[in-house]
């Protein structure tokens, strides 16, 4: 069950934070702002490599005794980070990949209303419901 | 591979998904410029006015819809002309006892696809030029417009829950000027 999902932009400013009821909202946070580093440093390790197409979803980035973190990156730099229960071990890696490939959409369709700006601060309604099903999907 | 072939068979044709974005990018442009709803809604209204007049010429060439006997012929058109220009087909409904009202509902607006408007703007009419291009093809005047949700503005009737006006359009005027061969 999905703890926390949040959005961070390019310049690794957050744009949606999204966290469960009851939970620490600035210990979650402040693990998805540490999450940052391991993202950064996963997609200039594979940079070295040039020719690889980079995939975008990265993973595991970190474990601890309470959480464990999922990055994605996108190819514009906006990087989606997913915090789970670490009691939680139904939750497949087929299942992150499908939330992420749909937070991606969800991401898409807020960036196509002309009313965004690209940078801004996420407040879209559909976009809060699309977050809300996919935890309560889980 | 199928996908090119289809392109190449009619070039004019672009993506669905391209006309949304620019119809989005061309509102909220206009919005910075004008920064006053109701100017921006009247705006949006005479473009569609201007396209509605050269669209007419257009679809009486292509369609070779024939004479219109009456209001019922007359929204008979209108609905053939949605489908053949944007693909959607909206259903006419909500006919006034005396025959001389009526809506169009549209289901899906093409226009709107993936916008939420901003709470600064909520009176703004999004897809005002929709309505604007009905006048000058049948003479017919738009007496309202509905918000079919609370923040996307169609060209829609009456649902029975919302209590507002349908898009009603005077028969009188119909009169005066009908398609012609």
């Amino acid at each position: 069950m999905a703890v926390c999902v949040s959005v961070i932009g390019k310049e690794n400013s957050p744009l949606y934070i999204w966290v469960g009821n009851g939970k620490e909202e600035l210990h979650l946070h402040y693990l998805a702002h540490t999450a940052l580093d391991v993202i950064q440093e996963k997609v200039s390790a594979v940079n070295k490599t040039p020719g690889d197409t980079r995939e975008l979803y990265l993973g595991l980035l970190y474990a601890s005794e309470e959480y464990k973190v999922f990055g994605y990156t996108t190819n514009t730099r906006i990087k989606f980070v997913i915090i789970t229960d670490a009691a939680n071990t139904t939750l497949r890696d087929n299942e992150i990949r499908m939330m992420f490939r749909r937070l991606h959409n969800m991401y898409t369709n807020v960036v196509c209303n002309p009313f965004y700006v690209p940078g801004e601060q996420i407040t879209s309604r559909e976009f809060d419901k699309g977050v809300g099903a996919l935890v309560a999907g889980n | 591979m199928s996908r090119q072939s289809m392109r190449s068979n009619d070039p004019k044709k672009v993506s669905g998904e391209l006309f949304t974005l620019t119809y989005g990018s061309l509102v909220a442009q206009l919005l910075k410029d004008y920064e006053n709803v109701d100017d921006v809604n009247r705006q949006l209204e005479r473009m569609g006015y201007n396209i509605g007049m050269r669209l007419i010429e257009d679809f009486l060439a292509r369609a070779n819809p024939g004479r219109c006997y009456d209001l019922r012929d007359t929204a008979d058109k209108i609905q053939q002309a949605f489908k053949l220009y944007l693909g959607v087909s909206p259903s006419i409904g909500s006919w006034s006892p005396g025959g001389d009202e009526f809506s169009v509902v549209l289901e899906t607006n093409p226009l709107a696809e993936f916008v939420e408007l901003p709470d600064h703007c909520l009176s703004l009419r999004y897809s005002n030029i929709l309505a604007g291009v009905i006048p000058p093809i049948s003479h017919l005047r738009i007496l309202a417009h509905l918000p079919r949700e609370r923040w996307k503005s169609l060209l829609t009737g009456l649902r029975k829950d919302i209590e507002c006006s349908s898009i009603v359009y005077s028969h009188l005027e119909v009169e005066k000027g009908m398609f012609n061969e």
